[in-house]
């Protein structure tokens, strides 16, 4: 069970009530401070359970089906592979859940420190010794 | 159902059916958050978006942003300059990226005492048809970036 009281409820509404587009929502909702939160405060299990729950009730109301966009939008905030719970689980009653991530899917870019180790080329003009040089490659993003 | 540009081809569309009247209603205020000049001209409906009313005649909606400019393309739209805006032409609101985030129907022509800007038809989403100054929605953190169309005769 997730906890939804401190979700900005009413602005995520209106934006999802005026998103002519799956894009114009999750970047709307991915900026929302209240969504960050929820990405912050619950496990992924919970975030994914309740998509999938809303997703299969018969009907939704605004709020509910605000609540599974934000809780979906949310896993899109934690690390990855988060978001990745939601692949095979029954979310297509939610009409831009699959939009959405595929909209993660590509925008999404690495994270992480690799760490290259390189030898440095030998010069015949200026001979040097033999070393070896660590270098990091940050990529960031989300 | 079947969506095609002039030039044939083919317009991925789908009717949205997941908010109803009646919940859409229960944010009857969201149009006069935006100025007392703001007035919706319909009933909310999910049925079409703002592409579907610009370019499908309010039969559906289309939501994938590649098809916008396969439109804009096949159906032989042309950049209209400001200056020479006239009501009937499309206005087309872009994202830092290049995306397309709202379209809508230009009914009055920018003038110099509405500091250029024009009044606007267009759909909200999935809420209503309403009239506005074209930077007085929700889409207006991209108007500065809008462009206007029209067919080439």
């Amino acid at each position: 069970m997730i906890n939804l009281a401190n979700l900005n409820t009413r602005q995520l509404a209106t934006t999802y009530l005026v998103a002519n587009t799956p894009a114009f929502l999750y970047n709307a909702f991915r900026t929302d401070a209240s969504v960050q939160r929820l990405a912050t405060e619950n496990t992924s299990d919970d975030l994914a359970q309740h998509v999938e729950q809303i997703a299969g009730q018969e009907t939704r109301s605004v709020k509910e089906t605000v609540s599974a966009y934000a809780a979906l939008v949310a896993l899109t905030l934690q690390p990855y592979p988060a978001a990745r719970l939601l692949v095979g689980r029954q979310i297509a009653a939610l009409e831009w859940a699959h939009d959405l991530l595929r909209l993660y899917d590509d925008t999404r870019v690495g994270n992480e420190v690799i760490t290259v180790q390189a030898s440095p080329r030998v010069s015949e003009a200026t001979p040097t010794p033999a070393a070896t040089t660590n270098s990091s490659i940050i990529l960031s993003g989300h | 159902m079947i969506l095609q540009t002039s030039e044939g081809t083919d317009i991925p569309n789908y009717q949205i059916r997941e908010v109803s009247a009646f919940e859409a209603n229960q944010f009857a205020d969201l149009d006069a958050n935006y100025g007392a000049s703001t007035s919706r001209r319909a009933e909310p409906t999910p049925v079409y978006n703002c592409h579907g009313m610009t370019f499908a005649s309010r039969r559906t909606g289309i939501y994938d942003d590649p098809a916008l400019y396969t439109i804009l393309r096949e159906d032989r739209y042309v950049e209209v300059p400001r200056d020479d805006v006239l009501p009937g032409d499309v206005i087309c609101y872009f994202d830092d990226k290049g995306a397309i985030t709202h379209t809508g129907l230009v009914v009055t022509s920018p003038r110099d005492e509405v500091l250029r800007v024009p009044k606007v038809c267009s759909k909200w989403g999935k809420y209503a048809e309403v009239i506005h100054w074209a930077n007085d929605c929700p889409y207006r953190e991209h108007f500065a970036t809008a462009r206007y169309y029209r067919v080439r005769q």
